[in-house]
């Protein structure tokens, strides 16, 4: 994992005693709510529905036992004793007073953690594949280069009041994209050429929101030492030009596809080589130094057959089940990835309490090298556990009611606050995404069902990723009332898709029945070893809407 | 009022609209727009001319005239406009322009700093009050992640850069006392000396004779219940010359109680390390008020100390003994300056060296008098039951033994009551309980 030296412990000290002034500044009416508001959002602090909310950053969602036991700490000393892990890998505390924020932040300057740029028209936590350096299918440890960047946008003088909110994504695996990284302002696969060098594809211009895209790629492959001058060039380019006059049209992925993606690459291209041989380049040894950060903890030399796992594999079928839902293959033999999930039936997708934040930097010390992973799929990871261990590790989570065996089925929901918290929501998300999940809370039928991504967002601005769910749930209000339009199609992996509107939106109590009908068509085409996206991609949409919509179709 | 690297400057040059004349011999700022219009009789001009751009105005369009431009002065429309910071960057970097850039408008001190990293050399500030304000924003951050514009500072290592003239702690002392890894087993004792206002330390004669009272003291006090001793000590054998250090901690409330029956203004010192929890202090608050004490006072670091010694307030990560130094001994003894005896709530039961705590004993030339000593945790819960106590917050999470906030833990069912406190560090002690002769062992070979 990466560690402060003393170099980032003053960066963040120095954060925390100036925001410390700014608060206090606003509390003497010395700054305006308007010129505090961005102050406060790049320290992560929004003013929500209720009360104040922070959102406190996890750089490519790791985290240490010791980090997660603080963040538990805040919960209850700050909070209502939860925290709610974000799809951007970040956790948000959804009471905090003001007054208390900068103490909050000065707790968290002690595990080398902050709220900086969590916030704000900048440069956002960058987030990166959960299983980074560990998963069976990388090619190049991307936290390196997360790292990397992660250092280079944090309080960027040029880049911290850019036309809109900026976010970056990295993943490193060779065929799979666990980081939705082309749905991202900037997304980055790192890669490996021929000859062995380590190089970026990287792509600009996508997005949720109102105005879902995919990321096209501007760039196939930018050599190592290359990776800041170009995001530098992106960066400035899109300053330049974004557009400042309407908030909608203020992203990158509108000025991209205003321009078209030759022109605006074209551009990119020009300020890259005005820039390329500069202060920016990265030195080979500055990139070992952090790679040093990211060494392989020390595993013991083990087979990679467990027989005290196969056994107890065979003898407890609750544990079987778990284990193949939420355990990942690791690359080092006798080592596997689990998978905790924050979705039991009928809870809040992502929150997690004080006591099972302590309970899991417990569980990692003991049997994980001290180390956490957060998804943006909102779940936790413990990235390496012995095969020999799983059986203990599955009965603590049982315990903590994080075992639940839904990971990529139709109950692993990923959902956005909604308008339980949110000023920004229409609608709400959590008790939409609780009632699914205990209509579905049979594991059985889920397995039946098989991969299955269901998001919700409770408006437009798609926090809970609805444009990318196989299934995606958008809450509307109609006239005071909740509607949730459907979407089918969507997916976040190599092979992205945005989702298209299956038809008119359902009321809140017709929608759970809404997606029974859309899993039982699904069970009905589907051939054998097809998931739910593979099916849709063949069929299309329109069996579906005529199970969704008979009457219409009946008309038509 | 003209602000150049952070200091009040005078301003030479006025801003002129498109249609007023220009002041004869006066530099004079003019819109782009004008620039383009009058270029010629602009250059020929018996004073110098600086350009302004909108913020939609690209800095591409000055770049040809660049050399016969004095200031080039860019606007801020709104705070939120960051196409201004590229615009700097793009006149120094691109452009090799070496005159005065100056922002104006509407710019929040908060910019400042990034301002002078892309390149911006002046702000025109409405209102003279808030120099102060802005001269600190120039100051709050001494490291940087990132190359930019900025010619006085240099990244030292590829990303990272220090303000190269304006380092806020000694580079020498930082890297002697912190190594980039902390690692406890590993940690070499670093010896530091004592603060130059450190009182003296005590006589021979003052240590015999404070050791030859104890030993008087046991016999006529020692076999006293708690209440009694205390009373003793507080009013007749020291009275005024005697006071409690109190941690307000889980067991703290006893002692409290048992001295406010007694005299509610007996000096009670908390040491306050500034890494205290919070809840601890608000804890401190509810029981003065409950018990109405009137004595209470807090011992603190010394500033200058912890200026050189923990700049980023991290030492407790690298340093403990040394964190616990200057946070708790070094404050303690000044705050007892002018006492002859001390009283503390140490248990036997709490373990390890305290297992055979005295009831009465000398330390460096003082009396401290442990009146707690042979109490259990059953004896302390019942008084806190029988005397309606408050307890400490963080105790039914956990916390047993409450410190500094970054080296206490909880403790599981079954520990050493302290068994949270500094973990994994073998430390047990703060020191304040130490002669100097033991704290030498307390470091790393314990």
């Amino acid at each position: 994992m990466y560690r402060y030296d003393e170099f980032d412990h003053a960066l963040v000290r120095e954060r925390v005693e100036q925001f410390r002034g700014q608060v206090a500044r606003r509390m003497t009416g010395a700054l305006t709510a308007d010129e505090f508001r961005p102050l406060r959002l790049m320290n992560g602090l929004y003013a929500q529905l209720h009360a104040y909310m922070l959102r406190v950053a996890i750089p490519y969602g790791t985290l240490s036992s010791r980090q997660l036991r603080m963040l538990g700490h805040i919960a209850r000393k700050w909070d209502r004793g939860y925290g709610h892990f974000t799809t951007r890998q970040n956790i948000q505390y959804n009471w905090p007073r003001l007054v208390d924020t900068p103490d909050i932040l000065s707790d968290l300057a002690s595990v080398e953690m902050h709220a900086i740029q969590t916030s704000g028209n900048c440069i956002r936590n960058v987030t990166a594949d959960q299983y980074a350096g560990v998963a069976a299918d990388e090619i190049v440890d991307t936290r390196v280069y997360a790292e990397i960047i992660r250092q280079w946008s944090t309080f960027h003088p040029e880049f911290s009041f850019l036309p809109r909110k900026f976010k970056i994504a990295v993943s490193g695996a060779a065929s799979d994209d666990r980081a939705a990284v082309r749905f991202h302002d900037i997304g980055i696969f790192v890669r490996r050429n021929e000859a062995g060098d380590i190089g970026f594809e990287v792509m600009a211009g996508g997005g949720m929101g109102r105005t879902p895209a995919i990321a096209p790629t501007l760039h196939k492959f930018v050599p190592e030492p290359d990776l800041l001058s170009y995001l530098e060039a992106i960066l400035r380019v899109y300053n330049l030009l974004g557009r400042r006059d309407n908030l909608f049209k203020a992203r990158i992925k509108i000025l991209v596809m205003a321009t078209g993606v030759e022109a605006f690459t074209a551009l990119v291209e020009e300020e890259w080589q005005r820039i390329r041989e500069s202060a920016l380049k990265l030195p080979e040894d500055e990139i070992a130094r952090i790679r040093g950060y990211f060494a392989p903890p020390p595993y013991e030399a083990l087979a990679g057959v467990s027989r005290e796992l196969d056994a107890q594999l065979l003898q407890d079928a609750a544990f079987s089940e778990w284990h193949s839902a939420n355990v990942t293959a690791h690359k080092q033999p006798g080592y596997a990835i689990v998978n905790a999930s924050l979705k039991p039936a009928g809870g809040v997708p992502g929150d997690m309490t004080a006591d099972q934040m302590d309970a899991v930097a417990e569980l990692a010390e003991r049997y994980s090298f001290g180390e956490i992973r957060v998804t943006h799929e909102q779940n936790l990871v413990l990235a390496h556990v012995r095969k020999s261990d799983l059986y203990a590790v599955w009965r603590n989570l049982v315990e903590l009611g994080l075992a639940t065996a839904n990971l990529n089925l139709i109950s692993d929901i990923i959902a956005c606050p909604g308008l339980d918290y949110c000023s920004l929501a229409t609608a709400r998300s959590i008790p939409v995404a609780q009632r699914i999940s205990l209509a579905f809370a049979d594991l059985k039928r889920q397995r039946d069902i098989g991969e299955l991504r269901l998001n919700i967002s409770g408006c437009i601005n798609a926090c809970g990723h609805h444009h990318a769910g196989n299934i995606g749930l958008l809450g509307v209000d109609k006239h005071g009332e909740e509607f949730y339009q459907l979407t089918l199609g969507g997916h976040d992996g190599a092979d992205a898709s945005i989702g298209v509107i299956a038809g008119p939106a359902f009321g809140s109590d017709e929608i759970v029945g809404a997606i029974e009908r859309v899993t039982d068509t699904y069970l009905a085409l589907r051939t054998p070893g097809e998931r739910f996206i593979d099916t849709y991609r063949r069929v299309g949409l329109k069996p579906f809407k005529e199970r969704l919509y008979p009457a219409q179709q009946a008309a038509e | 009022m003209l602000i150049k690297q952070g200091a009040l400057a005078e301003d030479r040059w006025v801003h002129r609209s498109d249609d007023e004349a220009l002041p004869d011999g006066t530099p004079a700022i003019v819109s782009l727009d004008r620039w383009k219009r009058d270029r010629a009789t602009l250059v020929a001009r018996n004073a110098p001319v600086g350009v302004r751009l909108k913020s939609d105005q690209q800095p591409m369009e000055i770049a040809a005239d660049l050399d016969r431009v004095g200031v080039v002065a860019l606007e801020f429309p709104v705070f939120k406009d960051g196409r201004v910071f590229s615009y700097a960057r793009i006149l120094r970097d691109r452009y090799g322009y070496k005159g005065e850039l100056r922002a104006f408008g509407h710019i929040l001190r908060d910019q400042y700093l990034f301002l002078d990293r892309c390149g911006v050399d002046a702000i025109e500030v409405r209102g003279e009050k808030a120099l102060d304000e802005w001269q600190a924003a120039m100051n709050e951050f001494s490291v940087f992640y990132q190359p930019a514009s900025d010619a006085r500072r240099r990244p030292a290592v590829a990303l990272r850069g220090t303000a190269a003239d304006d380092v806020a702690v000694p580079a020498a002392e930082v890297t002697a006392l912190s190594p980039s890894r902390p690692d406890f087993d590993d940690l070499a004792p670093v010896m530091v000396p004592p603060p130059a206002d450190a009182p003296p330390a005590p006589s021979a004669e003052r240590i015999a004779a404070a050791e030859a009272r104890v030993r008087n003291f046991s016999g006529t006090y020692g076999h006293l219940s708690a209440q009694k001793l205390l009373a003793a000590m507080i009013e007749t054998e020291f009275k005024g010359r005697i006071a409690l250090v109190s941690s307000f901690g889980s067991e703290a409330a006893v002692l409290l109680h048992m001295i406010a029956e007694i005299d509610r203004s007996t000096p009670i010192i908390l040491l306050d390390t500034q890494k205290l929890f919070g809840e601890t202090l608000r804890y401190r608050d509810v029981l003065v008020e409950r018990l109405g004490l009137t004595g209470v006072r807090a011992a603190r670091p010394d500033a200058e100390r912890l200026r050189k010694l923990d700049p980023d307030g991290m030492l407790f990560s690298r340093q403990p003994d040394l964190c616990c130094q200057i946070r708790k001994v070094e404050p303690l003894h000044r705050a007892l300056d002018g006492f002859d005896a001390w009283i503390t709530g140490r248990k036997r039961y709490q373990g390890r060296r305290r297992a055979v705590l005295p009831v009465i004993e000398a330390s460096e030339g003082r009396i401290k008098v442990n009146p707690l000593a042979s109490w259990t945790k059953e004896l302390l819960d019942e008084y806190f039951v029988e005397h309606d106590l408050p307890h400490h917050p963080l105790e039914e999470d956990g916390f047993l033994s409450i410190g500094c906030m970054p080296c206490t833990d909880r403790v599981a069912p079954g520990e050493d009551v302290r068994a949270g406190r500094w973990r994994g560090k073998g430390k047990t002690e703060c020191g304040i309980h130490e002669s100097p002769a033991q704290q030498s062992l307390t470091s790393s070979a314990l």
